[in-house]
C-alpha cells in the first residue's frame, strides 16, 4: 500500500488520476497548489508525488525544488508545456520523471509503477561484477538477463547483445552500421534498416513511452546510445 | 527722438542744416589750409605772402601784354594811343603797382615811375609771342589807389586776424556735421504711421546700378566743371564767373553723397543690403537656374562651363604671347582640378552604389555616411538610408506580429491542454466501465479518436507556428541523412505493415553528411512518412534514396498516392491542406508546413512533385564537409 500525492489546480484531473489511482490500490491525498502540498507532505507519509506545474500560490517547480529539501520521495510532474528546456528544468531542480498533458492514463499509470519500484528497491541491491546497470535497467551478463526497475524483461538474443553492446559503453553514439558489424559480426551491412527494427522493438520492452525514451536514446542521424545513468 | 524719427520736416530742417554744417566746415578746413600755406600762423603777412607775387605777376603779364599787343601789328598813331593809355591806366593813381618794363638787355621799353618808391620787389620774365620782356617793379609799402593789391590786403588781413575763428568755426562744423550725420543715419527710413523701415523708390535702386550712376553723374558734374576756374587767383575773386557754377557743382555733389550714405543708412538698417544689388540677383538668379534642375542640366551647364572656361584660355594663349607663363600652369591647374572632381564624383556614386548592394542584399541596417556627400549625391544617400530605415522598421514589425502570433498560439494551446486532459481521462474512465450498449460504445470510440486529433492538433499548431517564425531552438551539428533515413525507416516499420505498404531503400550504404539538428529532421520525415502511410495506396512501394550530387545531398521519398492529387504541390503545403477533401482521416493538415518550415530554418529545400498519382518528396541539403 502505497500513499500518493496528487497536486493540481483543476480539481477534474484530480479526480480522475484519483480514480485511477485507486483503481489500482494506491491511497491518495489532494492538494490544489503548490503549498497544500508541502503541507500534506509534513503531515502524512506520502511515497510519491504527481505534481502539476502552473498552479497558483505555489508553482510546481519551486514546489519540487522545496520539497526535495527534506523528502527523497520521487516526483512526476505533470505538464502543460512540451518544449524540451521545460522537461529539463523540471529534472534539473529534482523531479524524477514528466509527463505532458494531455496524458495517457495508462502511461501515467506505467510512470507510477516504474518510479515506486525503483524507490522502494534503492539501495537494497548488491551489484556483482558481472551486473551493468543505468537508470531502471539492470542487465546480468552472467544470467543473460535483464531488468527494468526490477521487473524481468525478455529480449532476443540480439537484443541482449545490442544492449549489452550500448550499456558497456555509456553514453557513446553507436552507428547501425557499427551496431551490426559488432553484434552481427558481420561488414556486409545492407539490411534496410535491420537495426533501427531492433532498436525499436526494443525500445517497446524498456521504455514506457518509446516516442520518448528516457535511456535508449535515438540520436538521429548518428545512431543509438544508453543515455549514462546519473539517477541511483 | 522717436518724433524726430518720424518727422519728415524736421528730418528735411535737420539735413539742410547738415549739408549747409558741412560746407561750412569744407570752406573753413580750405581757408584754414589756405592760411597755413601762406604762413599765416607763423607771423606771415600779405607783404611776405604767395599772393601778393602773384597779383604782381599777372599785373605784370597784364602790362606786357598790352604792350606787346600796341608795338606789333600796329601803325604808329595807333601805337602811340594804346601807350597812351597804358599810360593812364598803370599811372600811380590807379595802381600800387611801380615798375619797368624792359628789354632783355635792359633797355627801358615802358614806366610808371614818377618818384622813386620803395616797397615789394616784383621781377618777372616775359615770353609774349617771339619777344621776351622783363619787368621789376614795386609793390608800394602804402597802398594808395583801389587796385587788386589794396582789394586782396584787405581780405587777407581779415582772415589772417580771425585764423584761430576759422579753425574753431570749422572744427565746430565738423563735429556738428558729423553728429547730425549720425541722428540723421539712425532716422532715416522711417515714415509717419508705418512699423519699421521703410524703402522709398531711391532706397529700391539695385545699390550696384545706383554707385555705378552716382559716380557717372559725379564724374560728369566734375567734368562739367573744367571751363571754370575751382580756385580763386585773388581772394576777391570769390563773384567772379567761375565761382557761382563750381559752388553749385560742388553742393550737388556733396548732395549727392549725403543721399547715397542716407540710402546706404537705410538699406543697412533694413537688412541684407547686399541682397538689392544686380550682381547679387544675377548671381542668385544663376544659382536658382542651377539648382532647380535635374542632374542632366546641372551636367550640360557645367560642360559648357568647362568647355568656355578652356575656350577662352586657349584664346589667350594664342592671343597673348606674353601671358603664356601664366596661362598654361593655371590650365593644367584647372584642369587637374576639374579631374580631381570627377574622381571625387565618382568615389561619391560608388558609395552610394555600395549602399544599393548591400539594401538589395537584405542589409536593411546599414547607413550611408551622407556628411560627406555632395549635392544629388547626398539627397539620394538620404534616400537610400529612408528605404534601409523604413524597411527595417517594415521587417521588424513583420516579426514582431509574427512573436506575438507564435505566443498567442503558444499561451492558447497550453490553456486547451488542461481541459483536454480531463476529456482524455475521462473518456478512458468511460472505455473502462462495463457498458454492454452498442450505441454509447461507438459515441465513446468517436469521442476517443476525435479527442487523439484534437490533441494533435495542439501540438502541431504549436510547432508549426514556432517553425514558421523560427522560434525554434537549434543544435546544428553532423547528421548523416543515410543513417537518419535507415533509423526513420526502422521506426516506421510497423506503420508501413499496417498500409500493407512496401519501403524500397536505395543508396543508403555510404555516409551523406549534413548540417542539421537530427531532431528536428527526425520531425520532417516523421510527418512525410506518416502522410505516406496515410495517403498510399495499399499493396504499393514507398521507395526512399539518399543522393549525393553537385555538393548537395537529396533524399528522395516517393508513394503511389490512394487520392487522386488534384491539388497543386502549392497548395498541399499550406497550412490546414490534406490530400483528401473531406478530412475525415486523421491529421491536422500541418504536417507538410512543418515540415517545410523546419526543413528550410536548417538552411534546406523542400519540395513536392505530384505526377499523375506518384507523389515526390525532395529534400536538399549542402553536403558537409
Amino acid at each position: 500500500m502505497h500513499n500518493i500525492l496528487i497536486c493540481d489546480d483543476e480539481k477534474d484531473i484530480v479526480s480522475a488520476l484519483k480514480i485511477y489511482l485507486t483503481s489500482e490500490g494506491y491511497r491518495t491525498f489532494e492538494a490544489n497548489n503548490g503549498k497544500e502540498a508541502l503541507l500534506i507532505l509534513d503531515t502524512a507519509d506520502i511515497h510519491l508525488v504527481l505534481m502539476d506545474i502552473m498552479m497558483p500560490e505555489l508553482d510546481g517547480i519551486t514546489a519540487t525544488s522545496r520539497l526535495r529539501e527534506k523528502y527523497n520521495i520521487p516526483v512526476i510532474l505533470l505538464t502543460a508545456k512540451s518544449e524540451d528546456t521545460d522537461k529539463i528544468l523540471g529534472l534539473n531542480i529534482g523531479a524524477d520523471d514528466y509527463i505532458t498533458k494531455p496524458f495517457n492514463p495508462v502511461e501515467l499509470m506505467a510512470r507510477v509503477k516504474a518510479q515506486l519500484r525503483r524507490y522502494t528497491r534503492l539501495g537494497g541491491m548488491a551489484a556483482s561484477h558481472s551486473t551493468l546497470s543505468t537508470g531502471g535497467i539492470e542487465l546480468d551478463d552472467s544470467a543473460k538477463s535483464v531488468t527494468l526497475d526490477g521487473e524481468p524483461v525478455s529480449l532476443t538474443p540480439t537484443e541482449y547483445e545490442i544492449l549489452k553492446l550500448l550499456m558497456e559503453n555509456p553514453g557513446k553514439v553507436f552507428s547501425s552500421a557499427q551496431i551490426y558489424s559488432r553484434v552481427w559480426n558481420d561488414n556486409a551491412y545492407k539490411t534496410e534498416g535491420t537495426v533501427a527494427v531492433h532498436i525499436r522493438h526494443m525500445r517497446e520492452k524498456l521504455e514506457i513511452n518509446p516516442a520518448d525514451p528516457r535511456y535508449l536514446k535515438v540520436v538521429w542521424g548518428q545512431g543509438y546510445k544508453i543515455e549514462r545513468g546519473n539517477k541511483s | 527722438m522717436n518724433k524726430f524719427k518720424y518727422s519728415m520736416a524736421a528730418k528735411a530742417a535737420a539735413f539742410t542744416l547738415f549739408v549747409i554744417l558741412l560746407i561750412t566746415a569744407f570752406g573753413g578746413t580750405l581757408c584754414t589750409f589756405y592760411l597755413y600755406s601762406e604762413g599765416c600762423f607763423a607771423g606771415g603777412t600779405f607783404r611776405s605772402s604767395r599772393l601778393i607775387n602773384t597779383i604782381a605777376e599777372d599785373y605784370a603779364y597784364d602790362i606786357g601784354n598790352a604792350y606787346d599787343w600796341a608795338v606789333t601789328g600796329n601803325d604808329q598813331e595807333n601805337e602811340d594811343m594804346y601807350l597812351q593809355s597804358m599810360r593812364n591806366n598803370y599811372s600811380q593813381e590807379y595802381s600800387n603797382f611801380v615798375f619797368e618794363l624792359k628789354e632783355e638787355d635792359g633797355k627801358v621799353l615802358f614806366s610808371n615811375y614818377t618818384e622813386q618808391a620803395g616797397g615789394t620787389y616784383v621781377s618777372a620774365h616775359l615770353y609774349i609771342g617771339q619777344n621776351s620782356y622783363l619787368v621789376d617793379g614795386f609793390v608800394k609799402d602804402q597802398l594808395t589807389a583801389k587796385d587788386e593789391f589794396y582789394i586782396n590786403n584787405q581780405i587777407f588781413t581779415a582772415l589772417s586776424s580771425q585764423r584761430n575763428a576759422i579753425i574753431a568755426i570749422s572744427a565746430v562744423s565738423w563735429l556738428l556735421s558729423v553728429m547730425l550725420a549720425l541722428v540723421l543715419m539712425s532716422s532715416f527710413g522711417y515714415k509717419k504711421g508705418k512699423d519699421g523701415i521703410v524703402l522709398s523708390i531711391y532706397d529700391r535702386i539695385p545699390l550696384d546700378l545706383l554707385a555705378a550712376v552716382t559716380l557717372l553723374v559725379s564724374g560728369l558734374l566734375i567734368l562739367s566743371s573744367g571751363p571754370f576756374e575751382w580756385y580763386p587767383r585773388y581772394l576777391n575773386d570769390t563773384i567772379g564767373m567761375s565761382v557761382v557754377p563750381v559752388l553749385i557743382l560742388s553742393i550737388l555733389l556733396i548732395l549727392l553723397i549725403c543721399a547715397s550714405i542716407r540710402t546706404f543708412a537705410v538699406r543697412v538698417k533694413y537688412g541684407k543690403w547686399w541682397q538689392n544689388t544686380v550682381v547679387y540677383k544675377i548671381f542668385a538668379l544663376l544659382a536658382r537656374l542651377f539648382t532647380n534642375r535635374s542632374i542632366i542640366w546641372k551636367t550640360v551647364i557645367l560642360f559648357f562651363a568647362y568647355i568656355f572656361i578652356n575656350a577662352v584660355m586657349v584664346v589667350l594663349l594664342f592671343s597673348t604671347g606674353g601671358l603664356f607663363v601664366l596661362v598654361v600652369p593655371a590650365g593644367l591647374l584647372f584642369n587637374t582640378g576639374v579631374l580631381a572632381a570627377l574622381c571625387l564624383l565618382v568615389i561619391q556614386m560608388r558609395s552610394l552604389q555600395k549602399a544599393g548592394e548591400k539594401l538589395s542584399d537584405g542589409d536593411y541596417e546599414f547607413q550611408i555616411d551622407t556628411r560627406n556627400l555632395l549635392w544629388d549625391f547626398r539627397t539620394h544617400g538620404e534616400n537610400l538610408n529612408h528605404i534601409g530605415q523604413g524597411m527595417t522598421k517594415a521587417v521588424e514589425e513583420r516579426m514582431k506580429s509574427e512573436r506575438f502570433k507564435t505566443e498567442l498560439i503558444t499561451n492558447v494551446s497550453h490553456d486547451i491542454k488542461t481541459p483536454l486532459t480531463s476529456i482524455v481521462n475521462y473518456v478512458d474512465l468511460l472505455k473502462k466501465e462495463d457498458i454492454k450498449d452498442e450505441k454509447v460504445l461507438e459515441y465513446i470510440g468517436v469521442l476517443d479518436r476525435q479527442s487523439a486529433r484534437l490533441k494533435k492538433l495542439t501540438e502541431d499548431l504549436v510547432d508549426a507556428s514556432k517553425a514558421a517564425t523560427g522560434a525554434v531552438a537549434m543544435d546544428l551539428v553532423r547528421v548523416d541523412l543515410a543513417e537518419l533515413l535507415l533509423q526513420s525507416v526502422g521506426e516506421y516499420t510497423e506503420r508501413f505493415a499496417e498500409s500493407n505498404i512496401e519501403a524500397v531503400l536505395g543508396n543508403t550504404e555510404t555516409e551523406a553528411p549534413v548540417l542539421a539538428d537530427g531532431r528536428l529532421l527526425w520531425r520532417v520525415f516523421d510527418n512525410v512518412l506518416s502522410n505516406v502511410c496515410k495517403y498510399s495506396q495499399p499493396s504499393t512501394r514507398v521507395y526512399l534514396a539518399v543522393e549525393k550530387k553537385d555538393g548537395n545531398v537529396t533524399v528522395t521519398i516517393k508513394n503511389i498516392s490512394k487520392f487522386p492529387l488534384n491539388i497543386t504541390t502549392d497548395e498541399l503545403m499550406e497550412r490546414f491542406v490534406r490530400g483528401d477533401a473531406s478530412r475525415t482521416t486523421e491529421g491536422s493538415g500541418l504536417g507538410l508546413s512543418i515540415a517545410k518550415s523546419l526543413t528550410e530554418l536548417q538552411q534546406g529545400s523542400f519540395s513536392l512533385s505530384v505526377d499523375g498519382d506518384l507523389f515526390k518528396v525532395m529534400l536538399r541539403f549542402p553536403a558537409y564537409s
